[in-house]
């Protein structure tokens, strides 16, 4: 039976529903290949303990809610790349009692905008959510990153980490962690980096955290900085030319952001962080 | 839980509830201003009635500005004498230990009763030196030429509401002029007291330090408790000008009727440092976000603070730091305890303009949530225009940790004291920049707080 006949599509919801049962556990699913055509906003359901790779090839990030049931354990591998146009996506996940979503987002935005929204909703215990952004954002280009990593069951832990590298553009992050009365010994972890390339670039972070308990341990962070020319220079002066040191030093840089993905996330962007890289290595981005 | 107080002292003049042009001209003609003090004023009462309550932040719905005394003035002149001081007021502040203060380690006292400062000193080592030391409105009357050059510079009426309500209002506060090179080694120090109900305190501090200056000013805050509501709305203005150095220490008590909705903003010039030193332990509300502007080349800020809120408080604090010049540093270090049910907030910027090359900025908060009914927020803001800077912030929420608390319980202590222990030691960034005898006062006043929040 063709994949595509076994996705159920209710109608009692605004959004299309996609149901996801155990015969896909331990599949990667291409969600251009198995969403209806024109789309814009679905829920995907994950059913208990399946175990899934989702990857967007080339579909935009539209409106997806994941619902993740107890003990479900997601994977969603994103890719996007804008030229002058606009990308706008909004992500939902609602985390049950021990089951774990994980997102990479790999933006490259050239002379467009993208605007990004995930919302994590950590309900159950144990619930686990992680994103890592890796975002190059080139000339005259827009991005707006917004993480919302929202935990209401005990014991529940989420992570986000975004790494973004500025050229003559602007890099909006804002992000917010807030921690429900109800969830005792949540974990957060924010951290979002950035490097200015560019003189006419500009980096804007809000990193917030709102907490109404106090078995907790929330730690975020930001941070702005630049390419450090020292670094450039070491490599240089062991026979790699500017532009190959330039690139590992960046390569480098995104390659942070992983810090505790699993295998699966860190294999797909080392097989993609070239095509990212190549945004703003190619692109006149290191105005001095 | 604090007592209710009932006694109060009857003011020479008081104005009436709320807030008009009459209440605005009143004032100003009971200090004797000149026209254009009055005309600011009145200037600055119609941006107050312009401008919206801020719908950010803590709740203020419950603050009626209608329902407060703008001025009351407690006695006649100002003292230069303890002697000479009403005998109540003078026991009030020798209860708070300011005279004993001012003789072991301060270079100057200022005391303010209500509206008015009662006493005014400053050590004849430092008046021969050219330093001024004086309460604002004074300062008004006797350097009309030096005051207005720099009165409201910094922090113009239409700054924000609470600006344009101390600019239509103010009295009180401390005018300090540090000249070229002198470097004043003992700390100056001011306090506020509030002694009646439904009162507004609304005091103006100037400080000017000239090139290659020094200067450290300490302001202790307190008042008893009432019923209702009382408004403190100040508005400090710090001008470090090349090389100078001014250090600003707070450490505020009011009690826990008080409104504290305060403006607080320096200018640092040319390899000028600026500091400010900022523990917020009392008030039913605090807003205070006190802002550096560093200028030129070379200058360096740093904001150091601590909110304690307890059951009914929200400590809504913060820091602001804008880069305009290259190769300026800065640095803030927040530090939040929350139990009973009390919220703190840091909110803060760090803004760095497009050609400050060079510029480095550090940020640190960090919150100590003592019990499961408090809460802790966060709101810094970041925004870099320069791609030769460097940014960092880290903020991180926590509980005391139990490992800790195990290890200093096994080696004998009791729960109380080991918590009290730990929590100085989370404040120490903020203690250590004390001077000591504040540092002993604080530590007791942690360990003091610590009582019955064990568990």
């Amino acid at each position: 039976m063709q994949l595509a006949q076994k996705i159920s599509l209710s109608p009692e919801f605004s959004e299309s529903v996609v149901t996801i049962g155990a015969t896909f556990s331990g599949t990667t699913i291409c969600l251009a290949d198995y969403l209806p055509k024109g789309q814009q906003a679905v829920m995907i359901i994950i059913e208990r303990g399946v175990d899934v790779v989702f990857t967007d090839c080339g579909v935009p990030p539209v409106n997806i809610k994941f619902y993740c049931k107890q003990g479900a354990r997601v994977i969603y591998l994103l890719e996007s790349y804008s030229q002058e146009s606009s990308v706008i996506g909004h992500l939902e996940w609602y985390v049950e009692e021990n089951s774990a979503i994980e997102c990479i987002l790999m933006g490259g935005i050239v002379t467009g905008a993208l605007a990004m929204t995930i919302d994590m909703y950590l309900q159950g215990i144990r619930a686990r959510a992680s994103c890592y952004v890796l975002a190059t954002v080139v000339a005259a280009a827009q991005c707006t990153i917004k993480t919302r990593q929202i935990h209401t069951g005990e014991h529940t832990t989420s992570t986000v980490r975004a790494h973004s590298l500025v050229g003559a553009a602007n890099f909006d992050y804002r992000g917010a962690i807030d921690i429900d009365q109800t969830s005792i010994h949540a974990k957060a972890i924010q951290a979002n980096k950035n490097i200015l390339l560019s003189k006419l670039g500009k980096v804007v972070a809000i990193p917030t955290l709102q907490v109404r308990t106090n078995k907790v341990h929330c730690i975020h962070g930001a941070a702005v900085g630049k390419l450090e020319p020292e670094h450039i220079v070491y490599l240089q002066a062991r026979g790699i030319d500017a532009f190959r040191a330039r690139a590992l030093l960046l390569n480098g840089f995104l390659l942070q952001a992983l810090e505790g993905a699993s295998d699966v996330s860190v294999r797909f962007v080392g097989q993609n962080i070239e095509k990212l890289l190549a945004c703003i290595l190619l692109k006149d981005s290191f105005v001095e | 839980m604090p007592t209710v107080h009932k006694q109060s002292r009857q003011p020479i003049f008081k104005t009436g509830k709320g807030l008009n042009r009459s209440i605005v001209i009143q004032i100003s003609e009971q200090k004797n201003e000149p026209g254009w003090m009055t005309d600011f004023r009145l200037r600055a009462l119609e941006i107050f009635e312009q401008k919206p309550m801020p719908s950010w932040g803590a709740d203020l719905s419950d603050l009626d500005p209608n329902d407060i005394h703008y001025y009351l003035k407690p006695i006649t002149q100002q003292q230069t004498s303890w002697d000479a001081v009403p005998q109540d007021i003078k026991d009030t502040f020798d209860k708070l230990g300011i005279a004993k203060a001012e003789q072991k380690f301060l270079a100057g006292v200022g005391a303010q009763y209500e509206s008015e400062v009662v006493y005014q000193q400053l050590k004849k080592k430092w008046v021969d030196q050219g330093v001024l030391f004086l309460d604002t409105g004074t300062a008004l009357q006797q350097y009309p030429v030096l005051f207005k050059n720099y009165f409201a510079t910094v922090i113009p009426p239409h700054d924000n509401k609470f600006a344009a309500l101390n600019s239509a209002v103010w009295s009180g506060g401390s005018f300090v002029y540090v000249p070229s090179g002198v470097h004043i080694d003992m700390p100056l120090q001011a306090y506020f007291r509030i002694n009646s109900a439904s009162m507004g305190q609304f005091e103006r501090t100037l400080i000017i330090a000239e090139p290659g200056s020094s200067v450290h000013y300490v302001e202790g805050c307190s008042a008893p408790v009432y019923r209702a509501h009382s408004l403190h709305s100040a508005v400090v203005e710090l001008i470090a000008l090349p090389e100078s150095n001014i250090r600003y220490t707070t450490i505020q008590n009011w009690a826990p009727n008080v409104y504290n909705l305060v403006t607080k903003r320096a200018v640092a010039h040319r390899s000028a440092t600026v500091e400010w030193i900022d523990g917020n332990f009392g008030s039913k509300i605090t807003m205070k976000y006190p802002c550096i502007i560093l200028k030129e080349e070379h200058a360096k800020g740093q904001i150091i603070s601590i909110a304690v809120a307890k059951q009914h408080q929200n400590q809504d604090a913060g820091g602001k730091i804008i880069h305009l010049a290259p190769n300026t540093t800065s640095n803030i270090v927040s530090k939040s305890i929350s139990k009973q049910g009390g919220i703190t907030s840091y909110r803060g910027l760090i803004k760095i303009i497009k050609g400050a090359v060079g510029a480095k900025a550090r940020v640190q908060c960090d919150a100590l949530l003592l019990d499961a009914a408090s809460s802790t927020n966060t709101y810094p803001t970041i925004d870099v225009r320069e791609k030769d800077a460097d940014v960092g912030h880290e903020a991180s929420v926590s509980s005391i940790d139990e490992e800790q608390l195990l290890y200093l319980c096994s080696r004998g202590l009791s729960v109380q004291r080991a918590r009290a222990m730990l929590v100085n030691g989370f404040i120490d960034a903020f203690v250590k920049e004390l001077p000591m005898e504040y540092a002993v006062e604080i530590n007791r006043l942690i360990a003091m707080e610590m009582e019955g929040s064990v568990g």
